[in-house]
């Protein structure tokens, strides 16, 4: 699996858990397939969450996903996440993202 | 406030919004005038949809068509927005405010605080005009009130963004230009036709069959539901005819009103009859109201029966109306 | 109708503004009438709040009991339901059904609350409380 990809997940994993304050859980726990929103999931994060997530996406890669249709898709995995921010973010921006 | 009274004060909102922008450009047309040439009168009844908990019954046509069909009949050219975001909604209003230009806008009712809390529920296709703004504060004229009203800036935006059915999606709306000179008699036929069409069309749901269908329910409502759910489901029709802002029994006296302007203004003696023929049908729609919120109460002898075939009765008399105009006037 | 039939039943809850009903006057014109209320109106509408109320104060006992948390009667007080108060929000309507449950929404963090708090316009303090049973 590409590099470049592992890492922006790490980050966007790590960013996301200290976003929502979710405790006793590190990045690694958190599978790329795994679902990470709704009930009876590893980091039990809601909507409510979603809203962090969309906040990093936009102010770290200009990425606007609109309506809760679009969330819905996109935030089904870590994977499915990342691979939508390496098709629709600058590569620059990915790039500064990761190294922060 | 007293700055901003309201002369127009009207029975319902979007007749009410239509009248002042139009007056406002110099063009008389009376809320009742705008009902008719709108072709507002409707009637339908769709049981399969309920809204809040009720089968949707509504006495006029879709929102939005009575403004859009004056406009277009009149030859007037108007503007709508709507806005993805309700912080370019909020700037845009307050540019449209600073030039000085008349803006209606379309809302959900429930979060007008200046309205009485007994007729706020949730409805997105209430309509006012926005008349200036005072700090942060906007100043509000609503057609239904007399007096302009301040609404604050949160207020607004949750009205202005409700989601939900209908949603306003911050609609904002105006006028432009309007041709000098337009047909009166070819504008009120025009009106009429469609009203006429619309309500004779043997089509399910709609119209004079619209009320039989309904009749049809209000028989079955006792026999297969709870009497607290029978009840509330002729409560909420009774609401629909004389709650929400019709002028009287499901807008049939104001379109009474529209047949007896436009019937003296032609000096046509078949609007004028007809005018007299739809007095009489709201008549019949009020005591309609009467019986059912009678049955409702468990106040009088009437049962659901006797209220399902006044409302027969009804239908019946307002379908010889529609009859008499096709037959006298277009 | 005529102009002296219009109803003027002096309805509490207009709270002091009139209605418009269109009437016939001595003249034959139909004209707008200042209406101060119909008792029939005021009974429809009466009916509805009644269910309303009822249904409020059924919520308002489970929330005191501990089967729904204090966001399910501030939810309905606003005549909201899952699926509206979700949508206004732009979040899923499965997160406010789970919110409705005592025991998360007690474990939400303040700004989570703090959302459902601003678009009701209360303070959290308020979004935590529910009224007395015994008001009125």
């Amino acid at each position: 699996m590409n590099e470049n990809m592992n890492q922006l997940l790490f980050k966007l994993k790590s960013d996301l858990i200290e976003a929502v304050g979710a405790k006793n859980i590190t990045p690694d726990e958190i599978g790329n397939e795994d679902q990470i929103f709704g009930d009876n999931t590893a980091l039990e994060l809601d909507s409510l969450d979603a809203l962090e997530l969309v906040t990093i996406l936009e102010q770290n890669f200009d990425l606007k996903i609109n309506g809760m249709k679009a969330s819905r898709d996109i935030f089904q995995s870590f994977n499915k996440i990342g691979l939508h921010v390496l098709e629709h973010a600058s590569e620059n921006s990915v790039k500064s993202y990761i190294s922060q | 406030m007293s700055d901003y009274k309201n002369r127009n004060v009207s029975a319902h909102c979007e007749t009410g919004v239509t009248n002042i922008l139009f007056e406002e450009k110099g063009l008389k047309v009376s809320e009742p005038m705008a009902l008719g040439i709108g072709s507002g009168l409707f009637f339908f009844y769709l049981p399969f949809l309920k809204v809040m908990g009720n089968p949707l019954v509504s006495y006029r046509s879709f929102p939005g068509t009575i403004f859009k069909k004056c406009c277009q009949r009149l030859g007037v050219t108007y503007i709508v927005e709507r806005f993805r975001s309700k912080e370019k909604g909020a700037k845009r209003l307050d540019n449209l405010i600073q030039k000085k230009i008349l803006v209606g806008a379309q809302t959900n009712i429930y979060w007008l605080s200046y309205i009485p809390k007994k007729f706020r529920f949730h409805f997105n296709a209430h309509n006012i005009l926005i008349l200036d703004k005072k700090g942060s504060d906007y100043i509000v004229s609503d057609p239904l009130l007399e007096e302009a009203a301040i609404c604050p800036p949160r207020s607004l935006e949750k009205a202005r963004f409700s989601k939900g059915p209908l949603a306003p999606k911050g609609m904002l709306y105006y006028l432009k230009n309007h041709s000098k000179d337009f047909d009166y008699e070819q504008v009120v036929r025009k009106g009429i036709r469609e009203t006429v069409n619309r309500m004779l069309v043997p089509m399910p749901f709609i119209g004079i069959r619209a009320m039989k269908s309904l009749s049809k329910s209000i028989r079955k409502w006792p026999k297969a539901l709870s009497q607290r759910r029978a009840r509330l489901y002729l409560a909420s029709v009774v609401r629909m005819q004389e709650e929400i802002g019709t002028g009287g029994a499901g807008f049939r006296y104001m379109y009474a009103g529209f047949l007896n302007e436009s019937g003296t203004k032609l000096n046509n003696k078949a609007l004028i009859e007809a005018s007299k023929q739809m007095e009489a049908v709201a008549d019949e729609w009020r005591n309609f109201a009467t019986l059912a919120v009678g049955v409702c109460k468990e106040r009088s002898k009437a049962n659901y029966d006797d209220v399902a075939d006044h409302l027969l009765a009804t239908a019946a008399r307002e379908e010889a109306v529609y009859k008499y105009l096709k037959e006298n006037f277009l | 109708m005529k102009v002296d039939q219009v109803p003027q039943d002096l309805d509490q809850g207009y709270e002091g503004i009139y209605k418009i009903r269109y009437a016939r006057d001595k003249d034959g014109n139909i004209i707008k009438v200042k209406s101060t209320g119909w008792s029939v109106e005021e009974a429809a509408t009466g009916c509805a709040w009644e269910d309303i109320n009822e249904s409020l104060i059924d919520t308002l006992k489970k929330v005191k009991g501990g089967k729904l948390s204090p966001l399910a009667y501030h939810m309905e007080e606003a005549l909201l339901t899952p699926q509206l108060l979700a949508q206004n929000l732009g979040i899923w309507t499965w997160t406010v059904k789970r919110h409705l449950k005592p025991q998360i929404f007690k474990n939400l963090s303040d700004k989570k609350k703090q959302i459902y708090a601003d678009y009701f316009e209360i303070s959290l303090n308020d979004l935590l409380q529910t009224p007395s049973l015994y008001d009125e």
